[in-house]
């Protein structure tokens, strides 16, 4: 197919092979890149200019098979029934062709011209691995190109290949039985791109999620008899048939990587070694908790110590407290007659000395260094083997370990880490999930405001609000698997190699994700500042105070101006925590008050941005639902621990 | 009534045994039995087991007695162990063949040699398909005088180089799941870690899997 005709280029290939890193690539546009699957849930789109034409490129959720079981790889297959006219590179592991074969032969099946790109080309020949692509071309009938993605090796030959996407020659042959459905099946399925012998495969192979697109588009009388052969065929293999159609792909695919793959031994066997050695240290059940235990606290000394204090220390008190707020002041003194005026910038519910102190001081540091200790954690592809160490723990709750991916995310930003609970397969562990992360999982912004705020005080205290959050996230996790209906998923997860970070990708995606904190907390912290303004001068955040005062002062034991913090909370759960963290700071939080006000607005209603993704992703109800127990709920663990911190003094300070 | 010219007792046997295969598929309706039964003389059939005592029709439904039970639970067990043995043990590839052979060998396999079978083959608790094999008196006592050829991965150390042989899912899905991640029989696996979860190689892929899973993938160590 020439490119003139070409609308767009689809990115399909097994979770973890590199799509992101070659839709960045291709496009030069930035999405987030990581070792470990599932880091795409979303498809993004970009464009890129291949033989003088602009095409548009769109990067997917991996997928094992084109038959989806989970969300994300439903996400493909969609995008692939509708991708009329647009050509597909199946980006494959070069050190795994097995996979990446079956694969392509299901996309060579579905009719739609194709490109296969074995990424990761050095990782396989640093394990004495090559493959012979001509004939691997050869027996598929469409071009393959080895590359590099993250080194843009072999990405100008890819561009070059896709000029001549075409649909594979190579058809996997099924047992007779199936055969014979599927020749009687094929008739009946709509005509288009995406070929009717796939459709019918998928439709008898009892692919639920196909059945509504179907439905749109055939007549009643097709369907019924579509559900005639499938049951036909049913009875013959009952449950197994998804896997003997697998199996049949699986078989044609050994067959083929066999003919094209040829082993060495790898030439640097000793340097394995070592990375090999600490590769099974990490999941060990013994050497695998120091591990897990040291990456905290380097995480910790990195953020809660060099961000969280020093650097904090530096902008806020040096950079904000003695230069910028100073000059502002003085500037607005003597430029801005209105005094009004003068405070929306300078006041105490000003623009340059609240919104911007707030944002650009007090959390963007924390948040930044944040960002690259969690980057690191990311690329080194330890998070996945976390997942092993953690699973017995998250059975209890209902989940397997696949839900300390979402759950560590939400470490970042509870909101991206509830779109990212789509790589988990059923409802219930989704759900389950979702509510913790609205509940107790601290984001980036708001977990750095509480560990400078406990910098302020003894390491106990700090144990303190980590027990008391984990031990409500268990209790809640519990028994929230106990009411909840439904299944847990099955606990099958890839580990990729333990790789060393690289620079490059690193500093890219600490800068794009401190640009997205600019773009959405800034304006938000301005937002917020400005009604605290406006309630402030109409008088109305006494009103609020009073009104609030027999919880925040009455029940949770704190002074009544804190529940400004807490209403502004709403807006984004840390700018709630750093005007506790202001507070306390100035004094006006004692060592019990500090830790409770810390507890409540960890386990606090979720931040506007993510309650409305939660909406978006499981509906008001649930959000509703969700919102209608947290919010009474920390406030009663907040009063509780008043209560035992009251009666049983302890050295907080 | 006249016993049919062509009627011998294997046919008798084929029949409880298809009853009992309708049965797990929750049927019981003569015509369903007519629809999938490959024995030619069915009619003659049931009514020579209805008067034996083997099973009852009424009201276009068929069931089997106690007695016709145990006769048929025992067919299907043979059949299906000798399905284990034919595609794990002995690899063969042909799925008609081993069908055509396994139909036969349910009908002068010994209760002795059946148990003998299925001790060698560490007990197995489904056929190839899936398909559950009826217990014996040796799985209970689970006499594993011999090592089982093919056990489940849980049992194997960590360390250990084995060949998968069949998967025994618990779930609907997790079959296909599995092969996706290419944990298929006749792979090669090595077995890392056994806990907190396993861990296991295939090739140049790691893959992290609960305990429970790895006890319902058999293999045969290599």
């Amino acid at each position: 197919m020439a490119a003139d005709s070409l609308p767009g280029v689809i990115l399909v290939g097994n979770p973890n092979v590199g799509k992101s890193a070659l839709f960045g690539a291709l496009t030069g546009a930035y999405v987030t890149v990581s070792n470990y699957p599932g880091t795409t849930v979303e498809v993004s789109e970009g464009s890129a200019v291949v033989g003088g034409r602009k095409l548009v490129v769109r990067d997917t959720p991996g997928s094992a098979s084109l038959i989806p079981y989970s969300e994300d790889e439903r996400v493909t297959r969609d995008m692939l029934l509708s991708a009329d006219g647009s050509a597909v590179i199946l980006v494959g592991d070069a050190k795994n062709l097995e996979r990446a074969l079956a694969l392509a032969l299901e996309v060579s099946e579905t009719g739609l011209p194709f490109v296969l790109c074995l990424n990761m080309s050095d990782e396989a020949r640093s394990r004495g691995i090559s493959v012979d692509a001509a004939a691997l071309a050869a027996r598929l009938g469409v071009d393959v190109v080895e590359t590099v993605a993250v080194r843009r090796e072999g990405v100008p030959q890819l561009a070059g290949a896709l000029e001549r996407a075409r649909p594979g020659a190579l058809a996997v042959t099924y047992p007779d039985v199936i055969e014979r459905a599927i020749a009687a099946a094929e008739p009946l399925m709509p005509s288009g791109a995406y070929a009717r012998r796939s459709l019918a495969l998928a439709a008898l192979a009892g692919d639920q999620t196909l059945t509504p697109w179907l439905r749109s588009r055939l007549s009643d009388e097709a369907l019924s008899q579509i559900e005639r052969i499938r049951t036909r065929l049913a009875r013959i293999y009952r449950d197994d048939l998804a896997y003997v159609i697998q199996e049949s792909r699986l078989r044609a695919a050994g067959q083929i990587a066999r003919e094209v793959v040829s082993r060495r031994p790898p030439p640097s066997a000793s340097t394995h070694a070592a990375v090999r050695l600490l590769d099974r240290a990490t999941t060990h059940p013994v050497w695998g908790v120091p591990i897990l235990l040291a990456a905290l606290y380097l995480s910790y000394l990195f953020v809660g110590v060099f961000g969280a204090k020093t650097l904090v220390d530096l902008l806020e008190n040096g950079l904000f407290g003695k230069v910028i707020s100073p000059a502002a002041t003085r500037f607005a003194d003597a430029a801005i007659p209105w005094p009004i005026v003068r405070d929306f910038f300078v006041g105490p519910y000003g623009l340059v000395t609240m919104a911007l102190a707030y944002s650009l001081a007090l959390v963007f540091p924390i948040v930044g260094t944040f960002f690259i200790a969690f980057g690191v954690l990311e690329d080194s592809g330890y998070l996945p083997r976390l997942a092993v160490m953690v699973n017995r723990l998250f059975k209890s709750m209902g989940l397997n370990g696949k839900a300390v991916l979402p759950m560590v995310l939400g470490l970042g930003c509870d909101t991206m880490a509830t779109l990212t609970t789509r790589i988990l397969e059923t409802p219930k562990e989704r759900l389950i999930v979702i509510l913790l992360l609205a509940l107790g999982v601290p984001c980036s912004a708001q977990l750095t405001v509480v560990l400078a705020m406990m910098g302020g005080l003894s390491a106990l205290a700090l144990a303190i609000w980590a027990f008391v959050v984990l031990a409500v996230l268990f209790t809640v996790g519990k028994l929230a698997a106990k009411i909840l209906p439904g299944r847990t998923g099955d606990f099958v997860l890839e580990l990729p190699p333990l790789r060393l970070p690289r620079p490059g990708n690193l500093a890219v995606k600490t800068l794009a994700r401190i640009e997205w904190y600019l773009r959405e907390a800034v304006p938000l912290f301005v937002l917020g500042t400005v009604i605290l303004f406006t309630a402030d001068r109409l008088r109305l955040l006494g009103v609020v105070e009073n009104a609030a005062r027999p919880i925040v002062s009455g029940v949770l034991g704190l002074p009544a101006e804190a529940s400004t913090a807490f209403v502004i909370g709403f807006l984004r759960r840390d700018f709630g925590a750093a005007g506790l963290f202001d507070m306390a700071r100035h004094g006006r939080l004692d060592a019990v008050q500090s830790l409770v006000a810390m507890v409540t607005i960890t386990l606090f209603i979720p931040c506007i941005a993510n309650f409305f993704m939660i909406v978006k992703e499981r509906g008001w109800k649930t959000a509703g639902a969700i919102a209608a127990f947290v919010f009474p709920f920390a406030v009663a663990v907040g009063a509780a621990l008043n209560l035992f911190l009251r009666a049983v003094p302890l050295p907080l300070q | 009534m006249m016993l049919h010219p062509d009627l011998a007792d294997q046919d008798i046997e084929e029949v409880a045994e298809e009853i009992w295969i309708l049965g797990e598929q929750g049927l019981d309706r003569v015509e369903e039995l007519r629809a999938s039964s490959e024995v030619g003389v069915l009619d003659a059939a049931l009514s020579e087991m209805e008067r034996r005592g083997l099973a009852r029709v009424a009201a276009g439904r068929v069931t089997l007695t106690n007695e016709g039970r145990e006769l048929a639970r025992r067919q299907v067990r043979r059949h299906r162990l000798a399905e284990v043995l034919f595609t794990t043990v002995l690899e063969v590839r042909d799925e008609s063949a081993v069908d055509r052979t396994a139909c036969v060998m349910e009908h002068v396999l010994g209760a002795g040699l059946a148990d003998a079978i299925c001790s060698f083959l560490g007990h197995p608790k489904a056929c190839p398909h899936g398909k559950p094999i009826p217990a014996g008196p040796c799985c209970r006592e689970l006499s594993q005088t011999i090592e089982p050829l093919v056990q489940p991965l849980d049992r194997l150390p960590a360390g250990t180089e084995s060949r998968i042989v069949y998967i025994v899912p618990r779930e609907r899905e997790r079959l296909s799941r599995l092969t996706n991640m290419g944990i298929v029989p006749g792979a090669r696996i090595r077995v890392q870690q056994k806990m907190p979860a396993f861990v296991l190689a295939l090739g140049a892929t790691t893959l992290a899997v609960d305990p429970a899973i790895a006890g319902e993938i058999y293999v045969k160590k290599v």
